[in-house]
């Protein structure tokens, strides 16, 4: 299978070829002629009979010149001449007539059938080399022609058909925006047939745009004084004609309405998100003072429990048998241990309120001082050695962050090792944040209960030590109210160091 | 020793009132308890309270239907009644409530205690107190 290439290479070759039609009846004439325009045409073509010339003629058609003897048996010169003439591309194929008789009437038929010359028998080499070389250059000079018209015309259709397939609207123009070409596309998109674009100016077509301006967010008119918009891109081309400019112009109108409907998307995304933060912060609230007014409320009936059961201990304890002694108990261990467990809640509440809290510069010392003056008992009762580093000024809540040393450090005592206690309270600032640490050598926590244990009522003790498993859940509570965060490293049996950051106070 | 105590208490808890009975006399203080559960109803009886004369009213703050502060203002706006000892009992012990408690002229403050020996103990020292003071006065 040829391509459309290769079959113009092949033509190409075939067209190059110079060749000569030598036509003599005579087998010696032929050699002799052969032998003198030796090394003149790339081929020579050799023919004895009007049959042989039009076998070669339907082979191929195609000759610098022909020589042709006029004085032949059966067909003569003359009539083989006439023949060569009903080929398309020998029409004008120069003739030359060999004969031995000069006679007019030679001339005439010969001249009349297009004959560019009668050679007289015996013919001069010469002659007959300078004379047929003549029309080898002219072969040469009209083959080279039609080459580059070939080339020429092959190199417009090959940009015609780029032009034509580029997808969208292109316009080729003057410097002065006179169109000069157009795709389909361009016509389509504006609605005009290609001859009645010719010679407009591109400003008529895109109005309040000029030449050189920028090609964003234009208006284009259509044919029937519709408007749309467009986007052009241009780029200069320097041809002889002059300077040519190729305009893509391109109908935005889908992406326009595509970023309208993002636009309104968002627009709508983010009412949504403000309606359900809003719902949901109303939930909160509700939520919220509704854990209040419950643990609030429960704490009556709670201290009755605990207070009727005493009473009953008190002024029936006589009558009470050990076994009724104990029930009644656990009856007031329960309720008191509820009643703990409500206080708790209540301060943890208080602690994450996120109204109602002042950010201030607060020096963390003085929050740590009264951590550990409210610790001053248990610290001395557990000997624990306490070391403090020197702690930067921060944004935050004095009271609030001194119940949070107060919860960690407490911890710390609580959940000691065997070890002597000894908690170390340190900070590090890093740019805008300061991070601070209350490391201990005590029990330690297991990894997979470094998240859990900030939670509400989350114990991991529960029966060895005592407490409400609320004190993290209010550092916690407290750190992300000031904006901060709080987490554990620890290991078990080597100690725990709860970490939490804060915004530094700067300078 | 002279007459009984007359004591007037505004508590809308009954669970409160056998306490509060248990507290005084555990105080061993012998009186006449007179008991208002709501707001209104005290309300009302503070002209009888301006013959009577008590010797100490204990207040409880949040009741259901109203403030016993309100109570509390409207005894000290009458002549008669303005210098009879007031003990307020609350189960919210909040600054905020001691504070208000304090400018609308209570004597004592006693936070709820959930365990009955410190609500017996604590109940009873107030009002010990404030009949120590009362006497004091009087000398």
């Amino acid at each position: 299978v040829l391509t459309g290439t290769a079959i113009a290479q092949r033509e190409d070759a075939r067209t190059d070829r110079i060749r000569l039609l030598l036509v003599d009846d005579s087998r010696d004439n032929l050699v002799s002629l052969e032998a003198t325009l030796q090394g003149l045409a790339d081929e020579l073509v050799c023919a004895q009979s009007g049959t042989e010339v039009l076998r070669h003629m339907l082979e191929n058609d195609d000759f610098a010149a022909i020589l042709l003897d006029v004085k032949m048996p059966e067909m003569d010169g003359f009539e083989i001449a006439e023949l060569i003439r009903t080929r398309r591309n020998a029409r004008h194929t120069p003739i030359l007539f060999l004969t031995a008789y000069r006679s007019d009437d030679h001339l005439f038929r010969g001249y009349d059938l297009g004959a560019v010359d009668f050679l007289f028998k015996p013919i001069v080499p010469e002659i007959l080399r300078s004379k047929v070389s003549v029309f080898i250059e002219l072969a040469r000079n009209v083959q080279m022609l039609k080459r580059q018209r070939e080339v020429s015309v092959r190199a417009e259709q090959k940009f015609r058909s780029l032009l034509e397939a580029a997808p969208d609207a292109t316009f080729i123009t003057r410097a002065d925006g006179r169109i000069m070409l157009v795709n389909t596309p361009g016509c389509d998109l504006f609605g005009y047939v290609t001859h009645e674009l010719l010679d407009q100016n591109l400003t008529d077509l895109i109005p309040r745009w000029r030449q050189g301006s920028a090609g964003y967010d234009l208006v284009a008119m259509r044919r029937n004084r519709t408007e749309f918009p467009v986007e052009i891109s241009q780029s200069p081309l320097n041809t002889e004609e002059g300077l040519l400019i190729t305009t893509v112009v391109r109908d935005i109108t889908e992406r326009k309405k595509a970023e309208e409907s993002i636009r309104e998307l968002n627009a709508e995304l983010e009412r949504r998100v403000a309606e359900r933060t809003a719902a949901l912060t109303r939930s909160t609230e509700a939520l919220r003072q509704f854990a209040w007014a419950a643990s609030h409320d429960l704490q009556e009936p709670l201290r009755m429990v605990v207070a009727y059961s005493q009473l009953l201990q008190r002024k029936s304890g006589q009558w009470l048998n050990e076994s009724a002694t104990q029930l009644l108990g656990t009856i007031v261990s329960s309720a008191v241990r509820m009643e703990q467990l409500l206080s708790g809640l209540r301060e943890f509440m208080q602690a994450s309120d996120q109204n109602s809290v002042r950010l201030e510069r607060v020096d963390i010392e003085r929050s740590l001082d009264r951590a550990l003056e409210g610790l001053a008992d248990t610290i001395a009762s557990s000997s624990a050695t306490i070391k403090r580093g020197v702690l930067p000024m921060v944004i935050g809540n004095e009271v609030l962050l001194a119940q949070v040393f107060q919860n960690l450090i407490s911890n710390a005592l609580k959940y000691r090792s065997e070890r002597p206690v000894e908690v170390q309270i340190s900070a590090e600032t890093s740019g805008a944040e300061c991070t601070f640490s209350v490391r201990d050598n005590g029990i330690g926590i297991a990894p997979e209960y470094h998240e859990r244990i900030f939670g509400v009522f989350k114990r991991l003790h529960r029966d060895e030590y005592p407490g409400t498993g609320i004190g993290l859940a209010i550092c916690k509570g407290v750190v992300e109210r000031l904006g901060g965060r709080i987490w554990v490293e620890s290991e078990l049996g080597t100690g725990s160091d709860f970490r939490f950051v804060l915004r530094a106070a700067g300078s | 020793m002279a007459h009984k105590k007359r004591i007037v208490l505004v508590e809308d808890n009954p669970g409160d009132v056998i306490l509060v009975r248990e507290s005084l006399s555990f105080a061993g203080i012998d009186n006449d308890l007179v008991c208002f559960a709501d707001l209104p109803q005290a309300l009302d009886a503070i002209p009888q309270l301006e013959g009577t004369m008590p010797d100490a009213v204990l207040l409880d703050l949040s009741l259901t239907r109203g403030d016993g502060l309100t109570f509390l203002q409207e005894m000290r706006a009458s002549p008669a009644l303005q210098h009879v000892p007031v003990i307020v009992l609350t189960s919210s012990a909040s600054k905020a409530d001691r504070e208000a408690a304090a400018r609308a002229g209570a004597n004592a403050f006693v936070p709820k205690p959930t365990q009955l020996d410190d609500f017996l103990d604590q109940v009873s020292r107030a009002v010990k107190a404030v009949f120590t003071q009362s006497a004091g006065g009087a000398c």
